[in-house]
């Protein structure tokens, strides 16, 4: 009688052990908790470009204010526009003392075409706190990656048309004056949402 | 007399054609386009098409303003966009409009000659495979209009009358 005790009591263990140590590998397997060991979600980070107006800049121009970063191409007839136009509704539904405190940020996945002239007319168009970025490809190559942003190049050949076209990810992040994401808005989110975020980060 | 020859060879094409197309309407409501930056390559016009009867397909177009036209179309998937050329052409059956609109089917201007200004319109020819050619005047709105603005959609019942 005891004996069995004592081997049922030895099953139990063996089995909390099992269970225990399952839970913990799967845990450790688990994308969130990759993402929590950061101690935020890892989007945003480190980036060398240059603005519209010819200035380099690093990630540093995030700090201090509240920042829309948006990545496309001004080539890009439809998605880019429409997202932009969305930015631009949202900054102007701002009160003059928030649109101080916050900025949209165009990063070009375009190199080749968008120079910094080019890129200058273009966020001309849709708001003056709109900043294009561009650069090297190798610098616009790292700030995707910081941003987990997708783009790819697709050929005249490949796409059977007269000139390239560029396949992207079209998000709009929202990152705090610390530089750090807030939120992700899918493309054609509603302008008044975005200021609602806005609101909520800087009365957070 | 060799151009005389000529022009009544023309216009027996034309008359053909003419008599071939005369079965179904075309007509091209609301369409619009977006302004340009300066430097700008690129840019679209969008528009409904709408067939009184039967059906006919959109095949190309051209424009002044620009060095090729091509049909294109986007592709949303995970939050990425995909801009492809239109395989066979953009349908059109009678009784449900075709709408090229931002998001989707568009008309994409490629090698912009000039920008095109917010107020002015630009001229367009839509090549279809039945209706033959249908000019369609459209007028540049702001750079990130959705939609046609109210009393300039009338400026686009491009008459392709027989």
């Amino acid at each position: 009688m005891r004996r069995r005790t004592f081997w049922t009591g030895l099953a139990v263990l063996a089995t909390a052990v099992l269970l225990g140590s399952i839970a913990l590998i799967a845990d450790r397997l688990s994308p969130q908790r990759t993402e929590q060991g950061h101690g935020r979600a890892a989007i945003g980070g480190p980036f060398t470009l240059t603005d519209h107006l010819g200035q380099p800049v690093t990630q540093d121009i995030l700090k201090g204010k509240l920042s829309l970063v948006y990545f496309g191409y001004s080539f890009c007839p439809d998605i880019c526009p429409t997202d932009l136009q969305l930015i631009a509704q949202a900054l102007d539904q701002l009160t003059p003392e928030e649109l101080a405190d916050t900025q949209a940020l165009f990063v070009s996945i375009d190199p080749e075409r968008d120079t910094v002239a080019q890129l200058a007319g273009y966020v001309g168009l849709f708001h003056p706190a709109i900043r294009g970025l561009t650069g090297t490809p190798e610098q616009i190559d790292a700030a995707t990656k910081s941003y987990r942003a997708y783009y790819k190049k697709i050929s005249a050949e490949e796409a059977g048309t007269t000139d390239y076209l560029m396949d992207h990810s079209a998000f709009i992040y929202l990152m705090n004056r610390d530089g750090d994401f807030v939120r992700v808005f899918g493309h054609g989110v509603n302008p008044g949402e975005m200021v609602e975020w806005i609101r909520r980060v800087r009365a957070g | 007399m060799r151009t005389f020859a000529r022009n009544l060879v023309v216009s027996a094409a034309a008359a053909l054609l003419f008599v071939g197309a005369a079965q179904a309407e075309i007509s091209v409501s609301n369409p619009f386009s977006r302004a340009s930056a300066p430097q700008a390559k690129a840019g679209a016009a969008f528009m409904t098409l709408s067939i009184d009867a039967g059906a006919d397909k959109l095949l190309g177009a051209s424009s002044p303003v620009a060095e090729t036209v091509e049909l294109h179309t986007h592709l949303m998937e995970g939050g990425i966009a995909r801009m492809r050329p239109v395989e066979g052409g953009i349908a059109v059956t009678a009784g449900t409009p075709t709408e090229l609109k931002p998001g989707g089917l568009h008309i994409m201007l490629m090698g912009l000659k000039a920008p095109l200004k917010q107020g002015e319109s630009f001229p367009l020819t839509l090549k279809f495979e039945k209706a033959g050619e249908v000019p369609v005047t459209v007028p540049v709105q702001g750079p990130g209009a959705m939609a046609p603005m109210k009393g300039h959609g009338h400026d686009g019942h491009a008459g392709h009358h027989h």
